[in-house]
């Protein structure tokens, strides 16, 4: 079962536990109020700043794995759409509360990732329409993006605050599976694995609602089922992860 | 348009030519190949591979594509056999 964390209750053995995989997920229920979250949704789907990602997906902000080939592009964009969420956040400073969170859980302050002065996207605003899911993947920056520092950085975790959930479906499924190189046969050309990967694992199945940051390892295959109803998916999240020296940073 | 395959690099064999597991296939391509081929590569997008086959080394090619999984578009087929090739990245395996 996810360990659902209330403010009285922080423990860095929670960290541990998900990093080693004894446990799924870790919840921080509501940490940003409907009417924020509402407002948030509001002014990111009047945006003019969507553009298309992989796995189906519309966003807002940069990730690393879409400019494997294309570090110099990466970090280019990734300084103008740093500045486009930090208006879209401006009233609410949800990065700052998700950041504040995971720093008082792990008893580390956590900070943005940069390499040689440039930043790193300071994090990723999905939208996923109805009809649209997410197929089953796992991130890993040291496998993936070896050619980025971010891949020197140990334990990486993912965080997702749900910022609108959708109508129906639209759950999170993590799969008691680590990926393995083995697994790299199983790849689908456009994103994410083969069902063959997952096969026997078994699986705990989240409904995040408005409001809920969700903390998982994304080193174990995961996958959204499809969203139905009116409303889109919307999250905003980044990785988070620790250097030699035991300090956390976040990218995305 | 060329024919493209998809697949892990399994073993480097020099400094423009690696062993390959052929995982897919792309289906419109006019012709099949076999689920292990040797690939020579004439262009790559990977970063740490330099574009000049004279400042590659093995190691260069072992970190940006050993294991991975990338994409092959086929220009044609030499007479080693080796297929000849554009290598790239393919899709993400995740965000």
């Amino acid at each position: 079962m996810p360990k659902i964390i209330t403010d009285l209750d922080l423990q860095t053995q929670c960290f541990h536990e998900l990093s080693v995989g004894n446990i799924p997920a870790i919840i921080f229920p509501k940490i940003l109020g409907k009417r924020e979250c509402n407002d948030l949704a509001t002014k990111i789907l009047s945006s003019k700043e969507i553009s298309v990602g992989p796995g189906s997906t519309e966003k807002i902000g940069e990730s690393v794995n879409s400019y494997i080939s294309n570090k110099f592009e990466y970090f280019k964009k990734s300084k103008s759409s740093n500045d486009v969420l930090r208006k879209i956040f401006s009233s609410t400073d949800s990065q700052q509360k998700m950041l504040t969170k995971i720093s008082a859980s792990c008893g580390k302050k956590i900070k943005f990732a940069r390499e040689k002065s440039q930043p790193y996207s300071h994090g990723i605003i999905r939208l996923h329409q109805p009809g649209t899911m997410i197929h089953i993947h796992r991130d890993n920056a040291s496998f993936e993006a070896s050619n980025f520092s971010v891949s020197e950085l140990s334990g990486q975790l993912s965080a997702v605050l749900h910022l609108q959930s959708a109508e129906l479906g639209g759950r999170l499924s993590i799969f008691d599976k680590f990926w393995t190189k083995a697994d790299e046969k199983y790849r689908k050309p456009e994103f994410g694995y083969s069902k063959k990967t997952i096969k026997k694992a078994s699986q705990t199945s989240i409904l995040c609602n408005q409001g809920d940051l969700v903390i998982i390892n994304p080193k174990k295959y995961h996958s959204v089922n499809a969203i139905k109803g009116k409303l889109t998916r919307i999250t905003f999240g980044f990785f988070f992860g620790y250097d030699k020296y035991h300090n956390l940073f976040a990218w995305s | 348009m060329n024919d493209i395959i998809w697949g892990i690099a399994t073993k480097i064999l020099s400094n423009k030519s690696f062993e390959m597991d052929v995982t897919h296939q792309k289906e419109e391509n006019n012709l099949t190949y076999s689920e292990k081929e040797t690939i020579e590569f004439t262009e790559t997008d990977i970063m740490s591979i330099p574009a000049d086959q004279n400042l590659r080394t093995i190691q260069q090619i072992e970190q940006g594509l050993k294991d991975k999984f990338i994409k092959c578009e086929i220009s044609n087929r030499n007479d080693q056999n080796y297929l000849i090739c554009k290598v790239s990245h393919s899709g993400a395996g995740g965000y």
